[in-house]
């Protein structure tokens, strides 16, 4: 009972800990966002509070001085500074690793008293350092409008004076406008409109105006700067030329604001993008590989209404299959196939809903990623930022798990190769700062992940020389880019001594491979010299079913994965000439065949003239079987270790009669053969 | 004290063995099994065993038996064993299954390495029981070399002469 408590406060607590680590990478880009500085303090509150429960001293002591440190920031007696962050970030990752071991003596005291001493001499440096400066999150932006009767200059006050006062101002617009109506009536007449952000209130602001009291007006807009959040200038200019009317252009200026009102709260939600973090540099080197290398997800948070909905489906089943029993009983065939139909049906829903439940959004790997960069570009010297697109794609949980480590692989050697140094990229005219780009998407029935930098590429000359070099291939032979590029993922290519200097890829691409093709994936490179590099992994949406097509051959059962299929044709004897060369032509293509029975050694009796055509990589083949049965959705088993260099099965599937069916990887199948030749 | 550990006897061919219960699930009459293509001739297939596919191994063709019962019936001994730290199950196809007896780990006696028919890599040692030398099999050692055989079969180029089709 005490540890299923126990494991639960882990997981809490741990999630907690994993939202610090995200929102302090958020802070560092958006210091002054209160929300966020808020969920710091409340989560480390918490964490402080039921850590005591039980009785973890060190994590206590800790997230007491990590939440107190934020108190100070909170009560904006202290500004985020990187220092603050890299700080904060070391102390989470203590903190977390204490939580996660099964006794707090895994961690040195000299470690915690080393991160409480650091915190408290940064609390020092403040305090120490005059809790003057004005809250600067207090910003207001005001519309002024100021239409001087034309007797101001007689009255000896100057309008550039009153003016002026404004020029100090770092956020501020003025226009000086002639009101074209009244001058058409004969009148002279100029106003001014202000808008201005400061910290200073509305009476402050009043005083510059003060020996003209009525021939000005003042408006609050916005109680934020709204010139750090966009180009405000640019809009307002536009503005005033649209809208010529006063008023009407005072609500359109507060509907802009608004809109940035809104935006700055969405900033505090995680999901915003915006999050991307652009690192800075400077501050000490920290500890390398903090973050474990597989991120295992123990647990899903699912929504009630798809629980709700599967407990529905399963009670529907449940009736059914009681009025099967009683049918089957009574032997009424009628009624049987009726409710046979429908189990069928419910059946499917819930396979499906059930598969959804394993669907999560790759989002859920972009944290760690964000801290892997922010920690590599500061080791490195390398100025990096990095963006998440189409993070909300659904990935089985077992691929994003699996896929956590190769990931982390191909974005430290986007680091490491890819990424030049600040001075070197301004060298060579690119931006300073290096761009990591994360993207994800569907395809067919794949989800492509894509990593991409803008670096400085991959040459395939210097590949391919050094592939010549070590008598991967001739001088003399042709290769296309990608099948350069493909040499990278030869098992050895990397670890040669002479291919660090390569903009390559130093660390195992080969492991790669191997473990994204255990994923049923594929991984590819393509690069430009000088612009960049991506690496794109394919991956199957879900590991464990499989749409598939279902055919015999000999006395086994074979299914075949409709994504593989081009086309199904029957064998038909016209084509009998080309076919005893073993090669069909088709729509001008010459495909070769392959008889399935032949090259497994099975006994075929039965007329082999079900041609299936699958995709090979740009080229197709075709494969004889005896039979199309039809499709069908196989739930993928694993055939064992000891069959694991069968390769050419994907695996087995219980077939609907109760027999197995093997379910073929064409695509190694074919590669088997050709290399066998 | 002398440890006791359970065995389960059988037979192949004229001969009785035993192997440790902790490595065995379950005792089946022979199924239909599903040929596995392009395997050494000791692989018979596979078989849905509570839901998972189950590799089904023949020992009397692992061990050379000639034995006098049609090859095809008999029993299968669901065995588990730990392999590269994952468990692995596998069914062994054998003439017959007998019982189950205890033996003193000091009964089972070192086998003579001269004049041995089989490999003694497979055999931990003998134990006599009613005038009978009972064989104890080192299963572990026997399906790694039965997985040895497999993985180099399915290296092996799968011929395919396309002139010749």
């Amino acid at each position: 009972m005490f540890n299923e408590q126990k494991k639960l406060f882990v997981q809490e607590v741990t999630d907690l800990l994993l939202k610090v680590e995200k929102d302090l990478l958020l802070l560092e880009n958006d210091s002054t966002n209160n929300d966020i500085i808020q969920d710091i303090f409340r989560a480390m509150h918490t964490v402080k509070g039921s850590a005591g429960v039980y009785n973890l001293e060190k994590t206590v002591l800790l997230a007491h001085n990590f939440e107190s440190l934020f108190e100070n920031i909170r009560k904006q007696e202290l500004k985020v500074t990187n220092e603050i962050i890299t700080l904060t970030l070391q102390a989470n990752d203590t903190l977390l690793r204490l939580i996660n071991a099964d006794t707090e003596t895994i961690i040195d005291d000299s470690e915690i008293e080393y991160l409480i001493s650091q915190i408290n001499s940064i609390k020092v440096q403040i305090t120490s350092k005059v809790r003057t400066s004005v809250n600067i999150t207090n910003f207001k932006t005001f519309y002024i409008f100021f239409e001087p009767n034309l007797d101001i200059e007689e009255r000896g006050i100057g309008i550039d004076g009153i003016i002026n006062d404004f020029a100090d101002f770092e956020y501020k617009t003025i226009s000086k406008k002639t009101d074209f109506e009244r001058r058409q009536k004969g009148k002279h007449e100029k106003f001014f409109e202000i808008i201005v952000s400061s910290t200073y209130t509305e009476d402050e602001i009043k005083a510059v105006f003060l020996f003209v009291p009525n021939e000005y007006e003042i408006i609050e807009i916005a109680n934020f700067n709204i010139f750090e959040k966009t180009d405000f200038n640019e809009f307002y200019f536009s503005a005033v030329d649209i809208v010529p009317e006063k008023e009407q252009r005072i609500e359109l200026l507060k509907d802009f604001c608004n809109i940035f009102k809104e935006q700055s709260q969405f900033e505090a939600l995680p999901e915003e993008a915006k999050s991307d973090a652009d690192v800075l540099i400077g501050a000490e080197e920290i500890e390398k590989d903090s973050k474990s290398e597989t991120q295992q997800i123990e647990q899903i948070r699912v929504p009630a209404s798809k629980l709700d909905e599967l407990l529905s489906l399963v009670s529907e089943l449940i009736i059914n299959n009681s009025q099967l029993t009683k049918s089957a009983l009574n032997k009424d065939y009628e009624k049987i196939t009726i409710l046979s139909e429908n189990i069928s049906k419910i059946t499917n829903t819930i396979k499906e809903n059930t598969l959804s439940l394993r669907l999560i959004p790759v989002e859920n790997i972009i944290p760690p990623y964000k801290r892997l960069i922010r920690d590599l570009s500061l080791k490195f010297n390398k100025k990096i930022y990095f963006i998440a697109d189409g993070v909300e794609t659904l990935v089985d949980k077992n691929i994003i798990e699996k896929l956590f480590t190769p990931l982390s692989h191909i974005i430290r050697n986007a680091i490491d190769h890819g990424i030049e140094l600040p001075e070197e990229r301004i060298k060579k005219g690119k931006g300073e700062t290096g761009i990591i780009r994360f993207i994800a998407f569907y395809s067919s029935t794949n989800v492509f992940v894509q990593i991409q930098d803008d670096g400085r590429g991959i040459n395939p000359e210097i590949v391919k020389n050094t592939a010549i070099k070590m008598g991967l291939i001739k001088p003399t032979d042709e290769l296309t880019k990608k099948e350069i590029y493909d040499l990278l993922f030869i098992q050895g290519f990397t670890t040669a001594k002479n291919l660090t200097e390569i903009s390559g890829r130093g660390i195992g691409m080969d492991a790669i491979k191997k473990s994204i093709q255990d994923l049923r994936g594929d991984v590819e490179i393509d690069s430009e010299a000088e612009l960049g590099t991506s690496v794109t992994i394919k991956l199957p949406l879900t590991l464990s079913i499989i749409e598939s097509m279902h055919l015999t051959a000999g006395n086994l059962n074979f299914l075949i994965p409709i994504s593989n299929i081009n086309q199904c044709l029957k064998f038909n004897s016209e084509e009998v000439k080309e076919f005893e060369k073993n090669k069909i032509l088709l729509n001008n293509e010459l495909i070769p065949i392959i008889n399935i029975s032949k090259v497994f050694n099975l006994k075929h009796n039965e007329a082999q003239n079900n041609l299936i055509i699958v995709n090979h990589g740009q080229t197709k083949t075709g494969l004889l079987f005896n039979n199309i049965i039809g499709e069908y959705q196989a739930v993928i088993k694993n055939l064992g270790s000891i069959f694991r260099e069968y390769d050419f099965f994907i695996g087995a599937s219980i077939l609907s009669d109760g027999s197995i069916g093997y379910i073929l990887d064409t695509y190694k199948l074919i590669n088997k053969l050709t290399t066998a030749k | 004290m002398a440890k006791k550990s359970s065995y389960i006897l059988f037979k192949l061919g004229n001969d009785t063995f035993a192997i440790d219960v902790l490595n065995v699930i379950q005792t089946l009459e022979t199924e239909d099994l599903t040929p596995l293509p392009k395997t050494p001739e000791f692989v018979k297939g596979i078989m849905i065993f509570r839901g998972n596919i189950l590799p089904v191994i023949d020992l009397r063709l692992k061990f050379n038996i000639k034995n006098t019962q049609e090859l095809n019936k008999g029993f299968i001994i669901v065995t588990k064993f730990f392999n590269n730290e994952k468990e692995q199950e596998i069914g062994l196809i054998v003439d017959s299954v007998l019982e189950v007896s205890d033996f003193d780990a000091y009964d089972i006696g070192t086998y003579p390495e001269i004049g041995s028919k089989y490999n003694l890599e497979f055999i931990n040692g003998f134990v006599k029981q009613d005038d009978e030398i009972i064989t104890v099999l080192n299963i572990e050692n026997i399906l790694s070399s039965a997985e040895i055989e497999i993985l180099k079969k399915s290296t092996e180029k799968i011929e395919f002469d396309i002139e010749n089709e």
